[in-house]
C-alpha cells in the first residue's frame, strides 16, 4: 500500500506547478480566441440542422448580388447565399486541422518520446527522420501525396500530418530526455513502476504544456495548408465548401462583388490568427516573455526621472563649468575632481521604491586612490553606476549629486554625460569576456572610444589601439588587434578591457572588482598593472572589491560600505590598522590573512539584509556582536567618519 | 569553413537519398498505374508488357528506384507520361521563375523585416513596438494567396500600377520583369516579413542587454552606434536560421501564389501533374527542390560562419 502513496507523492512532484491551461483561462485575449474556436467548432456539428440556405440552391437570376434581407452577405456568381457557404466553409475548416494534426500528433509523440526515453539508435534514426521530413517545402509534400492519390485533399492532409509530426518529436523527445534523467523518474523505477507506466504518466504529462502550444500553432499551419490546396482546386471531397475553394471563384468575380473575397479571407485569417495567439499567449505564460514589457515599463519610469535635455552648455574653465553648475565661485579652494553628496539610489520593489545605496558621502582628488569595500549587495557597483551616469534599468538617483570637475550631472544632458564616459571617467568591471562583443575584433572595440571622442580616423584609432594593447603588455599586439574576444585568456581579455578603458586617458579610472572573476595567479598581475598604469599617466583610480586585501595594495583612502551606507571611512593605514565600525572589524577578522597558522577564521554570522528590509536602526546591528537595544531602534549618523554610537566604548582589536 | 562546407554536404547527401526513396516508394506503391495513365483504359495485355518492360516497371521498387537515381544523378529525369517531353527541361526551364518569386520575397522580408525589429527592440512596450508586433501577429496570419488576390484588386485591377496577370521574363525586358513580379514578392514575403521582425526584435532585445553593450556604453559610444555597429550583426546568429526556413517556405507559397498571377513557375507544371498524375514530374520536382533547400540551408551555415568568429578557423 506504501509503495502507492509513494507514487502519488512523485506524481505530485510532476504536476505541482498551476497548469499553463489553468492561467490561460485568466488571459482575456486567450478567453476571446478560445470562445471563437469553440463556435466555430460549434458551427460545423450543427449547421445542417439551421442552415438558412443548402449550399447547393443556385439562382442565376441573383448572382453576385450585394447583402439583402434575404441573402445577408449576398449572393455569388452562381446565385448562391455567401453566408450559407461561408458558415458550411467551418466543416472543412474544422475537419482539416483534424485529420493533419491528430496525424502529427500521435506520430510525433510516440516516436519523440521513444527517441528521447531509449536514446541510442532509437534516437538517431527518429532525428534523421524528423531532420527528411523538415527538408522539403510542405507544400511539395502535399501536391505530390495528392497527385499520386488522384487529386485527393485527405490524402494530401495526411501527408501533412505525417511532415507536421517531426515539429512534435523534437519538443517530446527534449521533454522524454530531460525527464529520464531527472530524480523522480529514476525513483519511480526503484519503487517498481514498469517502464510503460513511467513513460505514460510522467513524460506524457511533463510534455503537456509545451504540445498544446505546438498544436495551436500547427492548427493554424494546418488550416492555411487546407486553404492553399483547397485554392488551387486540390480535393473537395471533405465536404463542399472550403473558404479556400471559396477564394477560388473569387479570383474572378471579386472586382464585381468584394464580398466574394472578404468573407471567406477574413475567416481564415482570423482562425488563424486566434490559433496563434492561444499560441503565443500560452507560450508566454510558459516562457516568461512578459518580461520584456514589465522592463520597458521600468526604463521609462527611470527616464521620466531623468532632465531630458541639458539646460547648460560645458563651458571651458573649471570656474564657469562650477558657475554653470550653481556652485560658490568665490570660494578659493578648488573643487575636488570627483565628489559625491548624499546619494541616494533608488530602484521600483513590489509597487515601491527601495533605496539601494543611501545618504553616500565622499570626494577624490586628483591623482589619488580611493577604495569602496563591502559584501556584495553593499551597493558599491551602483556608486560606481550613479558616477558613471549609467544606472541599470529602472534605477535612478532620488536624492544627493554626483559632481566631476564642479560639475553636477544633473545638470547636464544625456549626450553631455556619454560625453564624459570612457573620455574622462572610465570603468573597467568584473568580467571581461562578457563585456566584449563576441563577433567583432577587439581591435574594432577599442577603437571605439577614440573614434567616438577624440574623431579619429578609424586607422588613426587602430594605430593608437596598438600601441595601447602594447601599453597593458599584451604580447604581439598589432597582430592580436585582429583577433576575436574567444582567442583570449581571461587575465588577456581584462587587459584588453583596461586597454579600452584607458584609450582617451581617462582622468578617473573607476575599477569595479577588476580581478575577481580571474584566476588567482593573473589576479596580482593585473592589479600591479592597474597600479603601475595609474602611476604613469597621474590618473585617480576608484577601486570597489568585496577584498580588504586588494584595497589595502591599492588605495590611500577607503570607504567600508555596508547595506547601502558607509558605515567607516578614513586612510586605509588607519582604518585597518584601528577600526573604528564593529563591522570593519568583523571584515577584518573574516580575512585569511589576518588568522595565525592554525587559528580560527571568524566568519560574520547572517547575510547582508535586502534594500527592502526594515531599517529603523543600525543596519549592522542584527549582525553585530556588540549591538545593544538601543542599536537596533536609533539611526546611526556619521560622526568622525563612523557610523556606530558604540565606537568610543569599544576597543576593536586586530589580529595582527 | 571548408571542413564544415563538406561536413554539410556530406549529411546532405543521405538527407536526399531517404527524401527522394520516400517519395518514390510512395508514388509506386499507392499511386496509379502508370500504364493507365499513359495508353488509356483499354489497354492490350501485349502493349502493357511491352511499356512495363521499356520503363522498368516490371523490376522490383527498390530496383526501379535506384534505376530512377542513376538516370537522374546524369540529369535525366525521365519524360512526363503525358506530354512526352523531358522532365528536366521542364523543370529547369520553371525552377528560376519560382526561385525568383520565393527569393525576391524574402529580399523584401529581410529589408523590411530587420528593421521593423531593431525599432521595435529600442523601444520595447512603446507604441511603436507594440504596433509593430500587432501589425506582424496579424499579417502572418493573413494566407499569402488571399493577400495576392487583395493586392491584384487594389494596385491592378483598381489602381491599374501593375499588370493583372502574366510574367515577362528577365531577358525580354528586366524592368518589365521586376514590374510583373512587384505582386506576388509582396504577397509572399508579408508574412515572412512578420516573423523576421518578430525574431530580430526578440533577439535584439536579448543582445541589449548583455554585458557587451553595457560596457560600450560605459564608455560614452552612443546608443545608435552601439545598435547598428555592435548589436545587430550579434542579434542576426539566431535570425539567420528563421530566414532560411523562411524562404524555404516561400518557395511552397511560390507554387499556390504563381496560380493567382498566372505565371508558368513550377507551381503551375506541379500541379497539373497532380491533376493528371503524372508522377516523373512531381519526382523530379521533389529532387529538385530538396538540392535547392539544401543548399539554402548551407548559404545558411556559411553566413553563420561568417558572422560568427568561433565557427571560422582562425
Amino acid at each position: 500500500m506504501s509503495a502507492i502513496i509513494d507514487k502519488d507523492s512523485a506524481m505530485d512532484a510532476v504536476v505541482k506547478e498551476p497548469t499553463v491551461g489553468q492561467r490561460l483561462f485568466k488571459d482575456p485575449v486567450a478567453i476571446i480566441c478560445l470562445s471563437y474556436l469553440g463556435l466555430l467548432v460549434l458551427v460545423a456539428l450543427t449547421i445542417d440542422l439551421w442552415i438558412p440556405y443548402s449550399i447547393s440552391e443556385q439562382n442565376v437570376l441573383n448572382r453576385l448580388a450585394g447583402p439583402s434581407p434575404e441573402h445577408w452577405l449576398g449572393t455569388d456568381e452562381l446565385g448562391r447565399d455567401l453566408l450559407s457557404r461561408a458558415l458550411y466553409g467551418t466543416q472543412v475548416a474544422v475537419k482539416a486541422p483534424l485529420i493533419a494534426v491528430s496525424i502529427a500528433l500521435a506520430l510525433g509523440v510516440t516516436a519523440g518520446i521513444l527517441a528521447g526515453y531509449f536514446g541510442g539508435w532509437w534516437d538517431r534514426i527518429v532525428m534523421r527522420m524528423a531532420d527528411v521530413l523538415q527538408s522539403i517545402p510542405l507544400l511539395l509534400i502535399a501536391f505530390a501525396a495528392a497527385g499520386s492519390f488522384g487529386r485527393s485533399l485527405t490524402i494530401a492532409l495526411v501527408a501533412v500530418g505525417i511532415v507536421l509530426s517531426a515539429s512534435y518529436m523534437r519538443i517530446a523527445r527534449a521533454v522524454a530526455l530531460s525527464i529520464s534523467q531527472k530524480l523522480y523518474v529514476d525513483s519511480a523505477r526503484v519503487l517498481g513502476l514498469r517502464s510503460t507506466t513511467i513513460l505514460i504518466r510522467y513524460v506524457a504529462l511533463n510534455s503537456l504544456s509545451p504540445l498544446i502550444v505546438q498544436t495551436a500553432l500547427l492548427v493554424s499551419a494546418a488550416l492555411l495548408i487546407e486553404a492553399s490546396l483547397s485554392f488551387v482546386g486540390i480535393g473537395t471531397e471533405l465536404g463542399t465548401p472550403s473558404w479556400g475553394s471559396m477564394l477560388t471563384s473569387a479570383s474572378q468575380y471579386q472586382d464585381r462583388q468584394i464580398l466574394l473575397s472578404l468573407v471567406p479571407g477574413i475567416l481564415i485569417t482570423v482562425t488563424v490568427l486566434a490559433c496563434n495567439l492561444i499560441g503565443d499567449s500560452m507560450r508566454d505564460l510558459l516562457f516568461g516573455q512578459r518580461r520584456s514589457r514589465k522592463l520597458a515599463k521600468m526604463i521609462r519610469i527611470s527616464e521620466a526621472a531623468r532632465p531630458k535635455t541639458g539646460a547648460i552648455q560645458i563651458v571651458g574653465s573649471r570656474s564657469e563649468k562650477a558657475r554653470a553648475a550653481g556652485v560658490a565661485t568665490d570660494s578659493l579652494a578648488p573643487a575636488p575632481l570627483l565628489s559625491v553628496q548624499d546619494l541616494t539610489i533608488s530602484f521600483p520593489h513590489q509597487d515601491a521604491e527601495v533605496n539601494v545605496v543611501s545618504d553616500v558621502n565622499f570626494e577624490v582628488e586628483e591623482g589619488e586612490t580611493f577604495g569602496l569595500v563591502g559584501e556584495s549587495g553593499s551597493g558599491k557597483s551602483m556608486v560606481l553606476a550613479a558616477v558613471m551616469g549609467l544606472l541599470p534599468a529602472g534605477g535612478r538617483v532620488s536624492d544627493g549629486a554626483v559632481e566631476f570637475e564642479g560639475v553636477d550631472h544633473r545638470t547636464l544632458s544625456r549626450r553631455q554625460i556619454a560625453s564624459l564616459r570612457g573620455r574622462q571617467i572610465a570603468i573597467i568591471s568584473q568580467d571581461p569576456m562578457a563585456s566584449l562583443s563576441p563577433v567583432h575584433t577587439i581591435g574594432k572595440q577599442i577603437s571605439e572610444t577614440m573614434r567616438v571622442h577624440l574623431g579619429y580616423s578609424a586607422k588613426q584609432a587602430w594605430e593608437e589601439s596598438a600601441k595601447v594593447l602594447d601599453l597593458v603588455g599584451v604580447p604581439d599586439a598589432k597582430n592580436r588587434l585582429n583577433d576575436y574576444p574567444h582567442q583570449f585568456s581571461g587575465g588577456m581579455a581584462q587587459r584588453v578591457m583596461i586597454a579600452a578603458a584607458l584609450a582617451c586617458k581617462p582622468k578617473i579610472l573607476l575599477a569595479d572588482e577588476p580581478t575577481t572573476a580571474l584566476d588567482v595567479r593573473i589576479q596580482a598581475q593585473v592589479l600591479q598593472l592597474i597600479n603601475s598604469l595609474r602611476e604613469e599617466m597621474g590618473m585617480t583610480l576608484i577601486m570597489v572589491s568585496h577584498d580588504l586585501g586588494v584595497i589595502a595594495e591599492t588605495c590611500e583612502r577607503i570607504a567600508v560600505m555596508y547595506a547601502g551606507e558607509i558605515v567607516e571611512t578614513g586612510k586605509t593605514s588607519d582604518v585597518l590598522s584601528s577600526p573604528q565600525h564593529p563591522y570593519t572589524s568583523a571584515l577584518l577578522h573574516a580575512m585569511p590573512r589576518n588568522v595565525p597558522r592554525g587559528g580560527q577564521l571568524l566568519t560574520i554570522p547572517g547575510i547582508v539584509p535586502p534594500p527592502w528590509a526594515d531599517f529603523s536602526g543600525c543596519r549592522f546591528a542584527p549582525r553585530c556582536a556588540f549591538a545593544t537595544e538601543s542599536c537596533t531602534t536609533h539611526k546611526q549618523v556619521m560622526i568622525n567618519e563612523v557610523r556606530c554610537e558604540r565606537t568610543q566604548e569599544l576597543e576593536l582589536q586586530v589580529i595582527r | 569553413m571548408l571542413k564544415l562546407i563538406t561536413g554539410r554536404l556530406l549529411l546532405a547527401v543521405p538527407l536526399l537519398l531517404a527524401v527522394t526513396a520516400m517519395t518514390f516508394i510512395m508514388f509506386q506503391s499507392m499511386g496509379l498505374d502508370p500504364v493507365i495513365r499513359i495508353l488509356g483504359e483499354g489497354v492490350t495485355p501485349e502493349s502493357r508488357a511491352a511499356l512495363e518492360a521499356e520503363m522498368g516497371l516490371d523490376k522490383p521498387v527498390i530496383v526501379q528506384y535506384f534505376l530512377w537515381l542513376g538516370s537522374a544523378l546524369t540529369g535525366d529525369f525521365g519524360t512526363s507520361y503525358f506530354s512526352q517531353r523531358d522532365v528536366a527541361e521542364q523543370l529547369f526551364a520553371r525552377l528560376p521563375i519560382t526561385l525568383s518569386i520565393a527569393f525576391g520575397g524574402i529580399v523584401i522580408a529581410v529589408v523590411a523585416g530587420i528593421p521593423l525589429g531593431i525599432v521595435s527592440a529600442r523601444r520595447p512596450g512603446s507604441l511603436v513596438d507594440r504596433a509593430v508586433s500587432a501589425m506582424s501577429t496579424v499579417v502572418y496570419a493573413v494566407p499569402a494567396f488571399w493577400l495576392a488576390l487583395l493586392l491584384v484588386l487594389a494596385f491592378s485591377v483598381t489602381l491599374g500600377w501593375f499588370p493583372v496577370f502574366g510574367y515577362t521574363p528577365f531577358e525580354r525586358d528586366p524592368l518589365g520583369w521586376a514590374w510583373s513580379l512587384t505582386l506576388p514578392w509582396l504577397a509572399v514575403g508579408l508574412s515572412s516579413m512578420a516573423v523576421i521582425a518578430r525574431h530580430g526584435r526578440s533577439s535584439m532585445i536579448e543582445v541589449l542587454e548583455s554585458g557587451f553593450v553595457r560596457s560600450l556604453q560605459l564608455r560614452g559610444v552612443p546608443m545608435g552606434r552601439i545598435v547598428y555597429g555592435y548589436a545587430l550583426k550579434n542579434s542576426m546568429l539566431p535570425v539567420i536560421a528563421s530566414i532560411v526556413l523562411q524562404a524555404q517556405l516561400a518557395i511552397g507559397a511560390g507554387f499556390i501564389i504563381e496560380t493567382v498571377f498566372a505565371i508558368p513557375g513550377l507551381g503551375s507544371l506541379l500541379l497539373d501533374a497532380v491533376v493528371i498524375g503524372d508522377l516523373p514530374i512531381l519526382q523530379g520536382a521533389v529532387l529538385t527542390v530538396g538540392i535547392v533547400v539544401v543548399i539554402l540551408n548551407l548559404c545558411g551555415d556559411i553566413i553563420y560562419g561568417v558572422i560568427d568568429p568561433k565557427v571560422r578557423p582562425s
